[in-house]
């Protein structure tokens, strides 16, 4: 399959000027040296905190912010060179669905004028009549029918679900290489987010596109991704296939995160880890693992560098120490 | 007898040139000891009916009837003087925006202490500093927050407070609204975990109206299903999240992902929410509903019992209960 993004540490540091340490003022460090790899029809989920840099990196990857250093290429392109070019083209060929559907969309655009919108800045269909006929195409595709019913309406007009599917389609029109989803169905109530979900797998699978899921919900994520990404304080601190990392996770913060997850399965068994306190800010961090203060298997040589990742079993890439050391305990 | 008892209970919002029909007629009693989840989707009246219990409505726009008994008292047509003493003290409540829950230009162990004073005007000063810090301590918060204001704490830390807030005058029924919705995932493990504990040590009954099911299966004994103001289905959250009788339980279920568990295609639930300002004859879910018939349509299914403890308001009740056991 071909590769179709390829980051290498990726970073992006926000300035700060209200913790002063040792006569500086530290960045903020919300990406943090972030490398990837992601195949044509891949899924990868990207599962974290809040503030753990993860939407921050979903900015990065569609290049709505410029990284402070590393590498993002897209589709063989250099994707800051082709932003500088010509950022339609990168643009064309990258895209981000949001959050919340209701402020994606104008507010006093109908539907229809939103959807054509990217169409005639591309410069997709010859003519109003034949860009119409795609947006009712792109509608009935995912089951929102009449189409034209709902082209006429205003986003107040339709609920969540329909818009976040129509956000969706609107994005995948362009046919990108790469979509991003950051946290496409956590404002949605359940019944609704199924479709969402499906529309999402489905297009990636149709349109062979890479996808990058962002999100903090694990069930779901599971559900979509084919790898899954670990994220903490900015960087990945364990990455694999989805059931691989979910049935054996390695690193500290993964097995807690998974065993404090609320689950349809836990009844009458939940049994969360215990670990102290929340996430701190990336600010001025010391050497060491960044998990290392609030982590229950931490040892003196986890506060001397960051430890690397290290592959554990085929694709199955961990950075922590304490596993290297007999510490790994597969199925917590 | 049942610690809380909800009989026919009804909420309609008046608005201008019409009623939405929020709660319509639920039935619920919970049991000392004993934790019940409300869960339903937004919509579903799960909210109204917390704040209907607490009679945190108000009657200038919002119409209560029916019955609600905390302890044998009926609250609904209790005397303000008598509901004050009951609310807080006996009867108390988390909501899901506990960062609002407090000033922002007090400390937070002032405000607490206030808020005891209130209830014990007998108690001198280092009575109430005491009883403040035994509470945080109960919710697993440092003396030092005591002397913090509330812009200095995690959103974590400020729902521990919340909780210790509810906990001050050792109420026998605790109703958390959506309280741990805004959460991180690990640390709303953790404070589920924290009110499971608390939970034994000082006996307490608890309400937890949310919209995730997984809250439910990992806290509650039993679990009650609100759909467009009504009761769907309500019994043990084992067997009804496991085994669920009621279509609507089933759909939800189907929804929802599984973290561990077989990976099924997931499958909404076509449709969207009835217009509820609207009297609806038939069952509600029924336009949304897969197995519903032209009966579904015209008269409003009553509950009826699947197993002792367990009802469902349905004619098309799913599967061969009994067999699965």
């Amino acid at each position: 399959m071909a590769e179709i993004v390829r980051a290498e540490n990726l970073t992006r540091y926000y300035p700060q000027h209200g913790v002063k340490l040792n006569g500086a003022y530290p960045p903020v460090k919300a990406v943090d040296g972030v490398s990837f790899t992601l195949s044509e029809g891949e899924v990868l989920g990207v599962i974290g905190e809040s503030g753990c840099g993860k939407s921050t990196l979903g900015r990065l990857l569609v290049q709505m912010e410029a990284q402070t250093s590393g590498t993002l290429t897209v589709d063989g392109q250099d994707a800051s060179a082709l932003m500088r070019r010509d950022s339609r083209a990168f643009k064309r060929m990258a895209q981000i669905v949001f959050q919340n559907p209701f402020d994606t969309f104008n507010p006093r655009f109908t539907i229809l004028k939103s959807m054509l919108r990217p169409l005639i800045i591309h410069g997709i269909g010859r003519d109003e009549a034949e860009r119409t006929a795609l947006c009712v195409q792109a509608l009935e595709s995912a089951g929102l029918t009449p189409a034209r019913d709902f082209l006429s309406r205003y986003p107040h007009e339709l609920s969540g679900g329909q818009l976040q599917r129509i956000s969706t389609l609107r994005a995948m029109m362009l046919h990108p290489r790469f979509l991003v989803a950051d946290e496409p169905v956590s404002m949605l109530d359940v019944s609704i987010r199924a479709d969402v979900i499906n529309l999402l797998m489905r297009m990636a699978h149709e349109q062979q596109m890479a996808l990058v899921l962002i999100s903090h919900d694990l069930a779901t994520t599971r559900y979509i991704a084919d790898r899954i990404a670990v994220m903490y304080l900015g960087r990945f601190v364990e990455t694999g296939p989805t059931e691989e990392v979910l049935s054996h996770p390695a690193h500290p913060y993964t097995q807690a995160l998974l065993s404090n997850c609320g689950s349809i399965e836990h009844m009458g068994d939940f049994n969360p880890i215990s670990i102290s306190g929340e996430p701190p800010v990336p600010i001025g961090t010391e050497a060491g693992c960044y998990f290392a203060p609030r982590c229950f298997r931490a040892c003196p040589a986890c506060r001397e560098a960051y430890p690397p990742l290290r592959e554990i079993a085929p694709g199955h890439f961990v950075s922590c120490l304490s596993c290297q050391q007999g510490g790994v305990s597969h199925g917590y | 007898m049942a610690l809380l008892e909800i009989r026919d209970l009804s909420v309609d919002y008046l608005m201008e040139g019409g009623r939405v029909h929020a709660v319509d007629h639920v039935s619920l009693s919970l049991e000392e000891g004993t934790s019940l989840g409300i869960v339903g989707e937004s919509g579903s009246g799960k909210s109204t009916l917390g704040m209907a219990v607490l009679r945190l409505l108000d009657p200038g726009s919002a119409s209560v009837t029916g019955s609600v008994r905390f302890d044998g008292e009926e609250l609904l047509t209790m005397p303000e003087a008598r509901l004050r003493q009951v609310r807080w003290q006996a009867l108390a409540a988390v909501f899901q925006k506990s960062m609002n829950a407090l000033s922002p230009v007090h400390r937070i162990g002032q405000q607490m202490a206030d808020v005891y004073r209130l209830h014990h005007p007998e108690a001198d000063k280092a009575a109430c500093r005491a009883r403040v810090l035994e509470v945080l301590r109960q919710v697993d918060l440092a003396e030092r927050v005591y002397r913090l204001y509330p812009h200095e704490l995690s959103g974590g830390m400020m729902q521990r407070v919340s909780i210790a807030l509810s906990l001050l005058n050792h109420p026998k029924l605790v109703i958390f609204d959506e309280a741990t919705t805004a959460l991180d995932v690990i640390t709303q493990g953790q404070i589920l975990k924290e009110i499971q504990r608390l939970e034994k040590e000082l006996g307490l009954t608890r309400m937890m109206i949310t919209h995730d099911i997984s809250v439910v299966a990992t806290s509650c004994t039993h679990v009650a299903v609100l759909y467009a103001g009504r009761l769907m289905e309500v019994g043990p959250a084992a067997s009804v999240l496991r085994h669920p009788a009621h279509p609507y339980t089933a759909g939800l279920m189907a929804a929802f992902p599984s973290l561990t568990g077989e990976k099924k295609p997931l499958q909404g639930i076509p449709g969207s929410l009835p217009d509820l300002t609207q009297t609806i004859p038939g069952c509600v879910f029924a336009p949304r509903c897969p197995y519903a018939t032209e009966a579904c349509r015209s008269a409003q299914p009553a509950l009826e019992q699947v197993e002792p403890g367990w009802q469902a308001a349905c004619c098309h009740r799913l599967g061969e209960v009994k067999d699965h056991g």
